[in-house]
């Protein structure tokens, strides 16, 4: 514990001192990342030691002028600090070695950075209310800085207030929680609300507060409109920070509160069931119908919080019925996929930021062709695709997986609820991981293969060595975790252990078999698979490629001139299936038609804005913006007024406490 | 433990895969009064295929030589998985249908960055019509599954498939015939057969599967369409496992019971292929949809029944 928190000390001395340092800016941009380094190496050390040996130092109490702070790490907070240690160390080493704070107040986004790693691993280690929610503002305000760090864009700053507001919206509703928790139990200890029996009526109020809360920092539907503008306009590593390890801390708090509950309740399991459902299918088909990468990135990180929201909402179910076989694959699948998703957004948005640095736009239309140029950034970027849509030998078919096997128990279970279950995860899985094969096909094929499509820059440059590394590290803990996963499932079981303890749901050796025997044998198929697939490709390299002619034209129909332009472009790529989903999807069209005889010229283009943003939240915001309009009389900017206003408000608090004594 | 029957049984299967869009053919030949290819012409294709040389067109990269490997070995490995002339397949663990659609999965995935490779407007047509119907698609074949998983009370495909028997079409038969149209309306969308995608059609505009391999010739090519074949083979198969039970029949009658369900699967195939004519593409995505729609009917009907 000494250790992780003198981590916490490191990377927040290593910001101030980048930003004091900001006008060296080397100097600036060192101590930014190697105090991110060794933090992460630092606090490593002990959440390894939890999640492995089960080592849990209890209670540590940090005696702050403020009052008592109470920490602890457990083994829920270790797995949850991994994906934050992990994407914290290499998205600094990838900023520092992309060079791409070419201003001059670089000193002040190395701080904000830090303090957002810092915070992440406060957070998690906290076992207090107060500190708790102070992590989770700071997080946010350090959050949005970093967004609005290219504010000379209007589309970055307007996504900055959006991240804001619907930060704040929901801290909104978390304070009203922890306030709801602390009335329950007499005080802020986390230890005392797991103690505190909570009537079933209030339990409720309190978990659907905690959906919403945290809901809004995974992304769940119709809270999730601030996501992909705030992916999008941050920086890559930002964004791989953002997406990877903030977003989860949604998921931690999730968890967490779900822990003080101890009774699950089936209204529970469907709400979190049907929001991942939904979120997840929405997230796709606004992914395929977008035409920026990072926005397609983005709305796959709230695909995947869906998914692991039909995870978690299965296990809850599971824990309602009291059936440990179904909630373990559920809970284990839904874990795991957290830290898988981490991982392989955190390379896809990394890989977008060497695709930025190599092409200078984030237009899909403009892309193509880049993997003759950038072989490496392809190799990478394309390991990441596959994994993210969930093909098999990447780490997250192993984590949907189990999702999937929980889904075929429920259908065993038999009864009429468990079936709907059933057919919700299966049906809906199905979907989504179509979608999100045609979602990533998409993204790779329209960025690395065919020509390319951009006239007026021809020669991307490929990344430098040490942009690779960041890279290759995560390409390698892709691997290193898919081969690993049938031992994942250890320090998972004991995570989803401590999480079924509260809600009475004991694990026996026998139930982890039941979901680590079918992947271990999966694991032996990808193997067999990768081993023959490349090394048949290699024989016939080898062997049987006698008088194979290569550089020929691509068949055209007879067509003598092809041209980069003939080729199919990613909005026509995506078209059919934003046909399909039309009433979710509505793009908007723009140019003008083909007319007369002989057409001269003609233009069509389409863009989709986000349809619960157009058709929701505008329409809401602009009432509740006119509803607003006469409390403006209040901001008149006369300051004797406002020292009237607190004069006022300090009499009225004086009043009471004498009526109240 | 793998068992030596098994195994002499798949090998079987990856011998007799070629045969059944011949049989196909012949159906069609049939109705269309005329005479047909033979039905060893894949075998003949194949053969041929593999004695020339290749040709690569010049914004090809590693993608379109490595493609037709993956999706050789991922077909191939998925019939690990496939119980054949109604015995168990040759590995089958619970949830193994999963990693038998996503084994596909990877082939289809390979397939379609294969065809963007080329940069060839034809080939990414096919390929994102490609990619829409395989994900329509797919929740029908899950939800057909878990009905026959809540009937069986097993988790694995090879386990499903043993404990089937007459007496569910007789007691349910309703639900039954429901899933069985829906997988086959699957398997018509998966194996690009008529009335969603035409395997002969001349037009490369109209063409899905045929369009999205183009630009391959020889070994490539071959390995593609024997792929393909085999695929055919793998949802034929489990189709006929659906309509013939392996626990109602004698074990001596095991292999002739399931060559019988094969040729009526193919025949179907070509009556369907015969009668219906292609739809648009428009309409296609209801077509699917609609399968989606029967199995969850079916799992309607297995919900108000328990």
């Amino acid at each position: 514990m000494q250790h992780y928190l003198m981590a916490i000390v490191v990377i927040v001395v290593g910001g101030l001192t980048a930003w004091f340092t900001g006008r060296l800016r080397p100097l600036s941009a060192a101590a930014g990342m190697v105090s991110c380094v060794v933090g992460a190496v630092m606090a490593f050390v002990p959440v390894v030691q939890t999640l492995i040996y089960g080592i849990d130092a209890g209670l540590y109490q940090l005696n702050l002028p403020l009052g008592l702070a109470t920490l602890r790490l457990d083994h829920v907070s270790a797995f949850f600090s991994l994906p934050v240690l992990i994407l914290g160390a290499i998205s600094a080493v990838y900023a520092a070695a992309i060079n791409y704070h070419d201003r001059n107040e670089s000193g002040s986004y190395w701080f904000f950075y830090n303090l957002l790693f810092a915070t992440m691993l406060l957070l998690v280690v906290s076992a207090n209310a107060a500190v708790f929610l102070m992590a989770w503002e700071i997080m946010s305000v350090a959050a949005f800085f970093l967004i609005i760090h290219r504010d000379e864009i209007a589309s970055a700053r307007m996504a900055g207030w959006r991240f804001l507001v619907a930060s704040h919206i929901g801290t909104a509703a978390l304070f009203l929680l922890f306030a709801m928790l602390s009335a329950g139990s007499g005080s802020f200890e986390f230890a005392s609300f797991t103690a505190a029996k909570i009537p079933s009526g209030s339990a409720s109020v309190i978990f659907f507060l905690a959906l919403f809360g945290f809901g809004v920092k995974v992304g769940m539907l119709a809270l999730h409109v601030w996501l992909p503008d705030s992916y999008t306009y941050a920086d890559a590593h930002v964004s791989a920070l953002l997406s990877g390890a903030m977003s989860k801390m949604g998921f931690y708090g999730l968890v967490r509160v779900m822990m003080f509950l101890a009774d699950y309740q089936s209204a529970w399991g469907w709400a979190l069931l049907t929001a991942g459902l939904l979120t997840g299918v929405y997230a796709l088909i606004m992914a395929l119908a977008q035409q920026d990468m990072k926005k397609v990135i983005a709305y796959s990180s709230m695909e995947n919080a869906g998914i692991i929201l039909m995870g978690l909402g299965c296990g809850v179910l599971a824990g309602v019925w009291k059936q440990p076989v179904l909630a373990f694959a559920a809970f284990a699948g839904a874990f795991l996929h957290i830290f898988n998703h981490s991982v392989c957004k955190g390379l896809l948005f990394l890989g977008s930021g060497a695709i930025y640095y190599g092409v200078g736009t984030r237009k899909l239309e403009l892309m193509g062709g880049l993997a003759r140029k950038m072989p490496f950034t392809a190799v990478t970027f394309g390991i990441g695709a596959a994994a993210i849509a969930g093909l098999p030998p990447f780490n997250n078919f192993y984590s949907e997986f189990m999702i999937f096997l929980a889904g075929l128990q429920a259908a065993k279970a038999g009864s009429a609820a468990a079936l709907l279950l059933s057919g919700t995860i299966l049906a809906g899985l199905g979907l989504i991981g179509g979608l999100a094969m045609a979602c990533f096909a998409r993204t790779f094929g329209l960025f690395f293969l065919g020509a390319s499509r951009n006239e007026k820059r021809n020669a991307p440059e490929e990344v430098n060595t040490f942009v690779k590394i960041p890279l290759g590290i995560l390409v390698f803990i892709i691997f290193a975790s898919s081969l690993a996963a049938p031992w994942l499932l250890y320090p998972v079981g004991k995570v989803v252990a401590a999480i079924g303890a509260p809600a009475g749901l004991v694990f026996s050796a026998a139930d982890v078999l039941v979901v680590a025997g079918p992947v271990r044998s999966i694991m032996g198929f990808s193997l067999c698979l990768i081993l023959l697939a490349v090394s048949g490709w290699l024989l016939k390299c080898r062997f049987f490629s006698a008088g194979d002619v290569y550089g020929r034209c691509t068949w055209d129909c007879g067509f003598a001139a092809p041209d980069a332009r003939i080729q199919y472009t990613s909005s026509s790529f995506s078209q059919p299936v934003v046909e399909v989903f039309s009433s979710v999807a509505r793009p908007f069209r723009h140019g003008e038609p083909v007319s007369g005889l002989f057409p001269q010229k003609a233009s069509f283009r389409t863009e989709t804005q986000d349809s619960l943003l157009r058709y929701l939240h505008f329409p809401l915001f602009g009432l509740i913006n006119r509803g607003m309009v006469p409390l403006r009389k209040l901001q008149h900017g006369r300051l004797h007024l406002y020292i009237c206003y607190i004069a006022i408000v300090l009499l009225v608090l004086l009043l009471w406490k004498v009526v109240a004594a | 433990m793998i068992s030596p029957v098994s195994m002499m049984f798949y090998i079987v299967s990856l011998l007799l895969a070629p045969i059944l869009p011949g049989i196909i053919n012949k159906v069609k030949a049939f109705f269309a009064g005329k005479k047909g290819p033979p039905v060893l012409q894949l075998y003949f294709d194949v053969f041929k295929l593999l004695r020339k040389s290749a040709t690569y067109s010049q914004t090809s990269t590693a993608v379109t030589r490595l493609a037709p490997f993956v999706i050789f070995f991922s077909t191939l490995a998925a019939g690990l998985l496939v119980p054949v002339f109604l015995r168990s397949a040759i590995c089958s663990f619970s949830g193994d249908v999963i990693l038998m659609a996503y084994l596909l999965g990877i082939g289809r995935f390979f397939m379609v960055i294969a065809a963007l490779d080329r940069g060839s407007a034809f080939e990414g047509m096919g390929a994102s019509r490609e990619v829409l119907y395989s994900a329509l698609a797919e929740p029908a074949f899950f939800c057909g599954l878990l009905v026959l998983v809540n009937e069986t009370g097993s988790l694995s495909v090879s386990d499903i498939f043993s404990g089937l028997s007459f007496d569910l079409w007789r007691q349910n038969p309703a639900i039954m015939l429901l899933i069985a149209v829906s997988w086959m309306i699957v398997l018509l969308t998966e194996n690009a057969r008529i009335p969603v995608d035409d395997p002969n059609t001349h037009l490369e505009l109209t063409m899905i599967h045929e369009v999205m391999i183009l630009d391959y010739s020889s070994k490539d090519l071959a390995l593609i369409e024997y792929a393909s074949a085999y695929k055919l083979w793998l949802f034929s198969s489990l189709l006929s496992g659906l309509i013939i039970n392996a626990g109602d029949l004698p074990a001596m009658a095991h292999v002739p019971a399931f060559i019988l369900g094969m040729l009526f699967v193919t025949v179907v195939i070509g009556v369907v292929e015969s009668t219906i004519a292609r739809l648009r593409l428009i309409h296609v995505p209801k077509f699917i949809v609609g399968s989606g729609a029967l199995a969850i009917i079916a799992l309607i009907l297995k919900i108000a029944g328990n």
